[in-house]
């Protein structure tokens, strides 16, 4: 989003309808804003009316400069107090900013009914309500949505997310659902729609995770052959994207996924010269070198994870920061050190006791006090 | 839109976190004039201008 679409001259006419803030949730000094706006998916996009500073309309993850200019203009509305297109869409954002997923969901799919497929904000209202089902637990309603929304979308921005989303719920549905196998093989179907056609208009972390999601259904299937096919061609797609960025910044955001798929074809030595050259073009970036960490321990070259490690942990700061000092754990147990494990693990507690309530859970601060008790000296 | 769906494991391993390929720490140069880490400065203005506020949530990865 940073480094694509907020960069993009059609947005650029939008600076006036709106007062622009952007929170970075992993400083300190931000903890207490996050008391008043939750945030539990990054990216998370919030319109506030400054009268109430209340949430009136709520976007989580990435979006495509199309659905952008969507959101701008609902949200503009519902911060105005105009309900149009429909009081059962306003009401449906207004709850999903309130994180009441169940009762958002409902209202979504009543606004859904009286909504076109062409109407400006039908593909948002898919999007979201297939969030609001996903995180309400009802899964079976969302592969039905999503299902049926497809073919509406599938020559839009939204169609990646609507039919991974649709084939993630429908993966996660008891075996013994009746309708599990069809629901799996018609959004299977359509996701491979998605990847096989263009995919320039998309948002390329929704490519991503319908790779991911395609790759997830063949091993369901029990096809080896058939997921690695797929876990191959999403480091072909990301890596094909990541030749095309234009500058360090647009390449590096594909550093992520780059090294997660590298990791799961068992080829970690594949990403390795991207994160190098991600921390030398970022040398205040904790990210590369906490990457680095990972690819080297998943080679058993403990030396130069461990002091990759090193690097990350001098650069990173708030709640992340306890990824870094998790991932330096496991590296020292594979490692065999079981004493530097621990200590890193008393290391790992006290830094997290010492963060904002805001930024870390009680459950995560038991978590890590439980594997420090469990843990051999 | 949707958090990644990956094994557990890898997710941990992956050192990113739920949404997306699209973040970075680094700050591109942007089209919109974002005002940085500063609420109280955003909640003014737009009481002022009579202008919604646009927030962004995003965290180094």
């Amino acid at each position: 989003m940073r480094a694509f679409v907020f960069t993009d001259k059609a947005l650029g006419r939008q600076a006036g309808r709106f007062v622009w803030l952007s929170v970075n949730t992993e400083k300190r000094e931000n903890a207490s804003l996050l008391g008043k706006f939750p945030v539990k998916v990054w990216p998370s996009f919030y319109v506030i009316d400054p009268a109430t500073e209340k949430i009136v309309l709520r976007w989580t993850g990435g979006a495509t400069v199309s659905q952008l200019l969507h959101v701008l203009d609902d949200g503009e509305k519902a911060a105005r107090g105009n309900t149009a297109p429909g009081g059962a869409l306003a009401e449906a954002d207004r709850l999903y900013a309130e994180a009441k997923y169940a009762e958002a969901s409902a209202s979504y799919r009543k606004a859904l009914e009286t909504l076109k497929p062409d109407a400006p904000s039908y593909a948002r209202t898919v999007e979201s309500l297939l969030f609001a089902l996903s995180q309400s637990g009802q899964r079976d309603v969302c592969a039905v949505t999503a299902r049926d929304a497809y073919p509406n979308l599938r020559k839009s921005a939204s169609a990646a997310n609507v039919a991974g989303s649709g084939l993630d719920c429908a993966l996660s549905l008891k075996d013994d659902d009746p309708a599990k196998p069809e629901m799996v093989a018609a959004l299977a179907a359509d996701a491979r729609e998605v990847v096989a056609g263009p995919k320039t208009s998309l948002a390329a972390d929704d490519v991503s995770s319908l790779f991911s999601s395609l790759a997830d259904e063949r091993e369901a299937a029990k096809d080896a052959p058939g997921a690695r096919k797929y876990l191959e061609d999403w480091a072909a797609y990301l890596e094909g994207e990541a030749a095309k960025a234009k500058t360090p910044a647009e390449r590096t955001v594909f550093d992520a996924h780059r090294t997660s798929v590298c990791l799961a074809l068992g080829q970690p030595e594949r990403v390795v010269p991207a994160l190098v050259a991600s921390e030398k073009d970022f040398p205040d970036d904790y990210n590369p070198p906490a990457r680095l960490a990972v690819a080297y321990g998943a080679m058993k070259k403990y030396d130069e994870a461990l002091a990759s490690s090193d690097r990350a942990m001098r650069l990173a700061y708030g709640p992340r920061k306890l990824l870094v000092y998790r991932g330096r754990v496991d590296l020292l147990t594979k490692k065999g050190d079981a004493a530097a494990a621990k200590k890193t693990l008393g290391e790992m507690l006290a830094y997290a006791e010492a963060l904002p309530k805001e930024q870390v859970s009680d459950r995560t601060i038991a978590s890590i006090r439980k594997q420090l008790e469990a843990a051999p000296n | 839109m949707r958090t990644t769906h990956l094994g557990a494991a890898l997710a941990a391993a992956l050192l990113a976190a739920p949404a997306a390929v699209a973040g970075t720490s680094v700050a591109p140069r942007t089209v919109l004039p974002f005002i940085e880490d500063d609420y109280p400065k955003a909640l003014a203005l737009a009481k002022a201008a009579g202008k919604p506020i646009f927030f962004e949530a995003w965290a180094p990865w």
